[in-house]
């Protein structure tokens, strides 16, 4: 019985204390924003990376989803025969929802699991001690870039992706259901608002702050080799997954 | 080994980890009859499994039955005037996509990328090649036990996602829509045909998930970059056979009704 | 009893090994010596069939060990035990389980039979008693006289020591080269070592190997090599003016 307090309370112990490291990482953060130093070509670098990088799976996942959406939509639709709600229920729940979602898992997936790995690997053959023993602060060299491309790349690419869930869906309900992409078409631009498509930027921007601060923070607190590195990106992504949905439930709630 | 950016490169890169892990699937599937029994493994990784993710999935599943209530029931509020049905209209919704879907994507995101950095370090550690010299196969050792485990465990977990997400979206309909519980708890919509979908994806996500992470962790090459790598593969990997499963599967069973 | 003839491996544009040929006769201890990255390792793992060559063949015994399947290399390497670069100790098994594996995976005997060989390799390795701990909780030493208890417990005829005392201290070297003189003994093993212990290998060894970037210089016995200028321009240190 104690054994299973103490796993319980070691437990606690551990969240509180990798809660503590990330909120202590997020305030450094937002202090060093505040008077930021930041190397030009290290931040055109990580724009760079960052979106070739996931440009490719964010556009493959778009469609899937965009699939996915329509096909979902479908089933409602065919139950009612309103074959012209097809567009704007697909839009609604792509741009508010889906989309943002999706592409933000994936992103996290890609760019948070990769970036975590190279600023662990970095920690672990000490390059970042070189960076401080060079009066280079990391902070300011290494994590500003990061996050700063990670929150503009998950907007530019939650636009992107929308585009391609859009060309995704409008197939699939064409295929599947036959749904004529006109009438898709015209039910999505008279029907979707502005306030849909602005309502998942803001959750993409959101989602990008996190997987970019999070994945920096674990990246950069590694111990323990090569297996240190691997425990260190499973957490990275676990965290990054469950702010995305904090996030995502905050922000419905209070863009309302 | 360089990231590959060009589209060829990218393509090709796709394929090849298609083929391997096609490939290891063929293996385990020889090793699940003509391996070894070790039952201890199994139940090892099936602990494993559940311990790791269950409270990472009762979370995550939770805010995701509360967002998909909340959106919902502004929608229907904003269009019908009163939110009374969302619960009847939510829960098949839950139960064929999106509990299976997200509940698989968070499984792929945290036994995936543990399956890959542990099996990925053991190759870069020589582990792996130390059982080959055991004459213990990597895929019987390694691989076998954890599809076997993922088998089982990837449903029970949707099952309980998904009801967290129904007891999330509850509170979410009684308190922020005043919804009664019995009126959100609402099955009348539910066909059977929504459970066949819902249990016919976790199972192919069970499948694919461990096969995929095992794949890249055991093409991992290169010191603790390369378990870097091989775990960044896994995720992306697993999560994308998730995405693409769930489109098959839920495409399939729409042209059957 | 190992035999390699012209092998030759790329590897991502670099050329590993090129058209290498030697063989260690039944009985003998042959001494792989060069820089790093001149394929030492390479070599052993080719031997055992964890990697195929891009050209030529290997032999162990009578047995060609170049295309086989892992199914026919399990026989083979049942006869080998192979000590590694970075000892590659099971992490989740205890120092007990991870010595008895390979019997246990050879299936020939019983678990009593497989701890009671355990315990007497790790007497001989002067570490009684230590089965119930994990490879983590011990020193670099330590795991390397572990790594050779499981590698030896089979008693197999040959042995492959890929750098068995990198990063010990003076006097662990000094036993780890006595304990595989007697495990050497033991079962009149061949034996194939890569090293950077030039003095020992000088005493401890039949024959020299000499690579340097792929390709073999030297090959012949131990009197030879002392002969030679460039190989002892190595093994001293002192390099070629």
């Amino acid at each position: 019985m104690t054994r299973l307090f103490a796993r319980v309370g070691g437990g606690v112990l551990w969240i509180s204390e990798v809660v503590g490291e990330l909120t202590l990482f997020t305030w450094a953060f937002f202090t060093a924003m505040l008077k930021p130093r930041i190397d030009g070509r290290e931040m055109w670098r990580n724009l760079h990376r960052v979106g070739v990088r996931s440009l490719p799976i964010v556009m493959v996942t778009a469609l899937f989803a965009g699939g996915i959406a329509a096909v979902q939509v479908s089933t409602y639709v065919l139950k009612f025969r309103a074959y012209e709600v097809v567009g704007w229920g697909f839009g609604f729940v792509v741009f508010r929802e889906m989309g943002p979602l999706l592409v933000g898992l994936m992103f996290s997936g890609r760019v948070g699991a990769h970036n975590t790995a190279e600023l662990g690997t970095m920690k672990v053959t000490e390059q970042i001690d070189a960076l401080r023993i060079l009066a280079i602060d990391p902070l300011h060299y290494l994590v500003l870039p990061r996050v700063i491309s990670m929150v503009v790349m998950m907007t530019l690419l939650n636009v992107i992706g929308n585009v391609c869930a859009l060309g995704g869906g409008m197939l699939t309900a064409y295929v599947m259901v036959g749904v004529d992409p006109y009438v898709f078409w015209n039910s999505f631009t008279e029907y979707v608002l502005l306030s849909d498509f602005l309502n998942g930027m803001v959750k993409a921007a959101a989602f990008g702050l996190a997987i970019g601060l999070y994945s920096c923070a674990f990246g950069m607190t590694v111990r323990g080799g090569a297996a240190g590195v691997g425990r260190a990106v499973n957490a990275s992504v676990v965290a990054a997954a469950t702010g995305i949905f904090v996030f995502d439930y905050i922000i419905t709630a209070v863009l309302q | 080994m360089a990231e590959p950016l060009t589209v060829r490169e990218i393509i090709a890169d796709v394929f090849q980890q298609g083929r391997d892990t096609l490939r290891v699937g063929r293996e385990t599937v020889y090793y699940i009859f003509n391996g070894r029994r070790d039952r201890a493994a199994v139940w090892e990784q099936l602990a494993q499994l559940g311990n790791r993710s269950l409270i990472f999935i009762l979370v995550t599943q939770g805010f995701l039955g509360a967002i998909m209530l909340l959106q919902a029931g502004f929608q229907a509020t904003r269009i019908l005037g009163d939110a009374s049905l969302i619960g009847a209209q939510a829960i098949p919704l839950l139960v064929r996509q999106l509990g299976p879907t997200l509940t698989a994507m968070m499984i792929a995101t945290r036994a995936g990328t543990g399956i890959a950095a542990e099996i990925g370090s053991m190759v870069v550690t020589e582990q792996v090649d130390a059982l080959r010299m055991c004459n213990a196969p990597p895929v019987d050792h390694l691989i076998k036990p954890r599809l076997l485990a993922s088998l089982v465990m990837v449903p029970v977990l949707t099952i309980v996602g998904t009801a967290a997400a129904f007891f999330a979206g509850m509170a979410v309909a009684a308190i922020v829509f005043q919804t009664n519980p019995s009126t959100y708890a609402n099955f009348d919509v539910l066909v059977g045909l929504d459970v066949v979908e819902g249990l016919l994806k976790s199972v192919a996500f069970g499948i694919a998930i461990p096969l995929v992470a095992g794949t890249a962790g055991l093409s991992a090459y290169g010191g603790s970059e390369g378990v870097g790598e091989a775990t960044t593969r896994a995720v992306v990997a697993s999560s994308l056979a998730v995405i693409v499963l769930d489109f098959l599967i839920g495409s399939g069973v729409f042209l059957f009704r | 009893m190992i035999r390699l003839e012209n092998v030759t491996l790329r590897f991502g544009g670099v050329t590993v090994l090129d058209g290498v040929t030697f063989s260690v006769k039944a009985g003998e201890t042959l001494g792989l010596v060069g820089a790093g990255g001149s394929g030492k390792s390479v070599v052993m793992k080719l031997i055992c069939g964890l990697i195929e060559p891009d050209a030529g063949r290997i032999f162990v015994g009578e047995d060609e060990v170049t295309g086989m399947t892992e199914t026919a290399l399990m026989a083979v390497r049942g006869r080998i035990g192979m000590i590694f670069q970075n000892y590659a100790l099971f992490d989740d098994l205890t120092v007990g389980d991870n010595i008895g594996f390979p019997l246990g995976q050879l299936g020939e005997a019983s678990p009593a039979e497989i701890a009671e060989r355990t315990a007497r390799r790790l007497a001989q390795v002067h570490l009684p008693g230590i089965e119930h701990q994990y490879p983590r909780e011990l020193s670099g030493g330590m795991k390397k006289r572990v790594c050779l208890a499981r590698a030896t417990i089979h008693d197999p005829r040959i042995m492959l020591c890929d750098d068995p005392t990198a990063g010990l201290d003076p006097v662990t070297t000094h036993r780890i080269f006595r304990l595989l003189e007697q495990l050497r003994e033991e079962n009149s093993a061949t034996a194939l070592i890569a090293s950077h212990e030039t003095v020992f290998l000088r005493k401890f060894c039949d024959t020299i190997a000499y690579l340097e970037e792929g390709r073999l210089i030297f090959w012949g016995t131990v009197a030879e090599a002392e002969e030679s200028p460039r190989v002892m321009a190595f093994m001293t240190g002192e390099g070629l003016e």
